[in-house]
């Protein structure tokens, strides 16, 4: 063969091969830096462990509303649980499991509590491979793992109004059941298929403010169905072609009007509730995929947050056109996950997710002038917890409560964590 | 120097390329589409859990190819493909196929290059080369929920399987053109140098042509992968919106104008999801205009030897 052929096989090898260094490279990078934070977290631990078993005892004494004020409890991707305040200081953690960086499984995103914040001493954590951790709040320890289903993909949990109850969609088996808070017995449980006999994917869930019923979105089905708290029997639906994907949803706080947030066609639309009767839809860029939204208090206005981009539209709900856009500060990993409001009703929080080497930010947006803040008002506006860990989801929880935890049952806080 | 890289290829080595462009290429192309976009928001963290394997992979091509070149460049050749009538596209797929090697590299291109697209279309789900293993139950879910029935790890996307047998045939009558003329000029070359330009040229166009030609389903894979995630979700609309399934469904949809954004951003997708597949098969034709061409300086040379 002559030197030209010689050139191009070598070529050919040299981009094979450069391509698999890069990534090599790249991920090396990540795993070094993941090790290398490990140790630190072990040995913390261990320290908590300790430290709960002496001076928990019941929270219930320390329980108080969220008007006297509120902290957030930060549940991160890989298995820790952070309090924070709303100014930002970190007040304690603890390690309530461990998921390794290396595989896919995290604490899931969609995780609802009623406005005023935890109140319960029991709390649901999902985990996108289908299981669900069942927290004791009040000594912050895993007292049980239940598996919805074993396939990784979307779980959405909400509590009902008074936190008696919690509903659970898993979105790959199809099963949506409510178990009770206080005995932690399944109250019922359904398993929701197409026509074909496929799970429907029943991965977001929402209560009305009643509590007699909730809304799921049966992403492909196609369906959002009005589903009775008390049988699990649907008391009215409403069918979208199967390609736009309903997968989130959120009722509004008068009970009359729920928002559906379609995936596939990047749009949200709105019915009535619980009738499901068409009111109205806003869509958005092909770019920003909407992700989860929320009233605000008045129910004039839905936000909308963009799992794509640290970006968060504000949808008036009067003609459901875009009022405003707000920008939140750039990130490495743009993209946000969970957004409710806070037990005051003067902000809204979001949790922008990153990553757990990037970390991770919860932002609290004053409600006030939101649908015409402009960029820089909202930037001087904005309040922020900033993680070196990767958020999932923030609840909040009074600061009495939070108190107790910070004083007694929580490990102090640790500068850099990650995971 | 130039007349170095006007010199035909050897005939294996062209069949090697070719296979690199159209067999192996598309499908790291798409694996690394995959490790890139990742399932975000499902998850954030575990591209491990697929790079590592999928670096075995690749791993394996590359020794694969460094053995292959080793091999190839002890390899002698002096196989001349004699073709029974006039040199036309006719007569070289006939001699091609009655060549007893020939025939061989057909029959074994064919199927290998239809699983390499099952493979990088994403039809065919092989765990740590074209999905994740976490994510393989959650792929099939989606698929099946978006009328796309399986049969074990087989999607039965039919639109993407004609799609599959079209690009089989594109791309094997371009091997088989391909690997003529480099045995032509090759051996020509060998016996006496009549100086046949453009053998280089249309290795390269076709090697380029192929893999663009094979792009296509590595963005359908793509689709298919994305369509885990909320960001790609729109993409598997491609997929569906050719299928007649939903429209059998006699779904109800109130909504004109999110009807009509849907079918924009389909259509939008088709047209980019083909244009890589449109522009290499045109270059797959400019190939076999130098085909065309290759023959007729062939012809004018031997014309002129004659004389």
């Amino acid at each position: 063969m002559n030197r030209s052929i010689l050139a191009i096989a070598v070529a050919i090898i040299v981009i094979i091969a450069a391509v698999g260094v890069v990534f090599y490279t790249s991920s090396l990078a990540k795993t070094q830096s993941t090790t290398t934070s490990s140790p630190t977290l072990t040995t913390s631990s261990s320290v908590i462990t300790s430290s709960s078993v002496i001076t928990s005892s019941s929270l219930s004494s320390a329980k108080s509303s969220t008007s006297g004020g509120y902290y957030f409890l930060i549940f991160t991707q890989k298995g820790l649980v952070q309090l924070a305040s709303t100014s930002g200081t970190l007040l304690g953690y603890e390690r309530l499991y461990n998921i390794s960086d290396s595989i896919p499984a995290q604490t899931f995103y969609w995780d609802e509590y009623p406005i005023q914040g935890v109140a319960g001493s029991t709390l649901l954590i999902p985990l996108n491979n289908g299981t669900v951790k069942i927290l004791n709040v009040t000594t912050m320890k895993i007292i049980n793992t239940i598996s919805v289903g074993s396939v990784t993909g979307f779980i959405g949990i909400a509590a009902n109004p008074n936190q008696t109850l919690a509903a659970i969609a898993d979105g790959p088996s199809g099963i949506v059941e409510v178990l009770s808070l206080k005995t932690l017995q399944i109250l019922w449980k359904t398993t929701f298929s197409t026509p074909s006999g496929s799970t429907a994917y029943p991965c977001d869930v929402r209560w009305s403010p009643d509590g007699n019923t909730f809304a799921i979105p049966m992403k492909n089905n196609g369906t959002v169905d009005v589903i009775s708290a008390q049988t699990g029997s649907i008391s009215a639906s409403t069918i979208v072609p199967t390609t736009t994907q309903p997968y989130m949803l959120s009722i509004n706080n008068q009970g009359n009007q729920v928002a559906v947030e379609l995936a596939g066609n990047k749009t949200d639309v709105f019915y009535s509730y619980p009738a499901l009767k068409p009111l109205g839809a806003t869509g958005f860029n092909s770019s920003i995929t909407p992700q989860r939204g929320v009233f605000t208090p008045d129910d004039k206005y839905y936000l909308e947050a963009s799992s794509s981009s640290n970006v968060i539209y504000v949808i008036s709900t009067s003609n459901y056109q875009l009022v405003n856009t707000l920008s939140l500060p750039p990130s490495s990993t743009p993209g946000l996950s969970d957004m409710e409001l806070t037990p005051d009703s003067n902000y809204v929080y979001v949790v922008q997710h990153g990553n757990p080497t990037t970390g991770g930010v919860v932002y609290l947006i004053p409600l006030a002038s939101i649908a015409t803040i402009n960029p820089s008002s909202l930037l001087s506006s904005l309040k922020s917890i900033a993680l070196a860990t990767a958020p999932a989801i923030a609840l909040a929880i009074s600061t009495s409560s939070g108190t107790y935890l910070a004083d007694n049952v929580l490990s102090p806080p640790v500068t850099g964590l990650h995971c | 120097m130039i007349s170095d890289i006007l010199k035909p290829f050897h005939p294996l080595f062209f069949l090697l390329l070719f296979a690199n462009a159209t067999l192996v290429l598309p499908i790291v192309t798409n694996g690394i589409r995959v490790l890139k976009l990742w399932y975000s928001p499902m998850a954030t963290t575990g591209q491990a859990s697929f790079f590592y394997p999928f670096l075995e992979f690749v791993a394996v091509c590359v020794v694969l190819n460094v053995a292959a070149i080793i091999l190839l460049r002890r390899a002698d050749w002096e196989r001349f493909i004699s073709l029974g009538s006039k040199l036309g596209w006719r007569s070289i797929i006939r001699g091609v196929l009655e060549d007893r090697l020939g025939r061989a590299i057909f029959l074994a291109y064919a199927p290998l290059y239809f699983v390499s697209f099952l493979v990088a279309s994403g039809l065919l789900l092989v765990p740590n080369v074209n999905v994740s293993s976490y994510f393989v139950p959650l792929t099939q879910i989606v698929f099946q929920a978006n009328g796309v029935p399986m049969i074990g790890p087989l999607a039965l996307n039919v639109d993407f399987l004609v799609i599959g047998i079209v690009n089989t045939v594109v791309l094997s009558l371009a091997l088989i053109f391909g690997y003529y003329v480099n045995c032509l000029t090759y051996v020509s070359q060998r016996a006496i140098d009549i100086g046949v330009r453009g053998a280089t040229r249309l290795a390269a166009t076709q090697s380029v042509g192929g893999f663009l030609a094979t792009s296509a389903p590595a963005l359908a894979t793509t689709s298919a992968i994305c369509c885990l995630t909320p960001t790609g979700m729109n993409s598997l609309l491609y997929l569906v919106s050719t299928s007649s399934s939903i429209l059998s469904k006699k779904i109800v949809w109130g909504y004109g104008t999110i009807a009509g954004v849907f079918w924009l951003t389909g259509s939008l997708q088709g047209i980019e999801l083909f244009s890589t597949m449109a522009i290499g098969i045109a270059l797959l034709g400019l190939s076999y205009y130098q085909v065309r061409r290759i023959q007729r300086s062939v012809t004018q040379r031997r014309v002129l030897t004659l004389h």
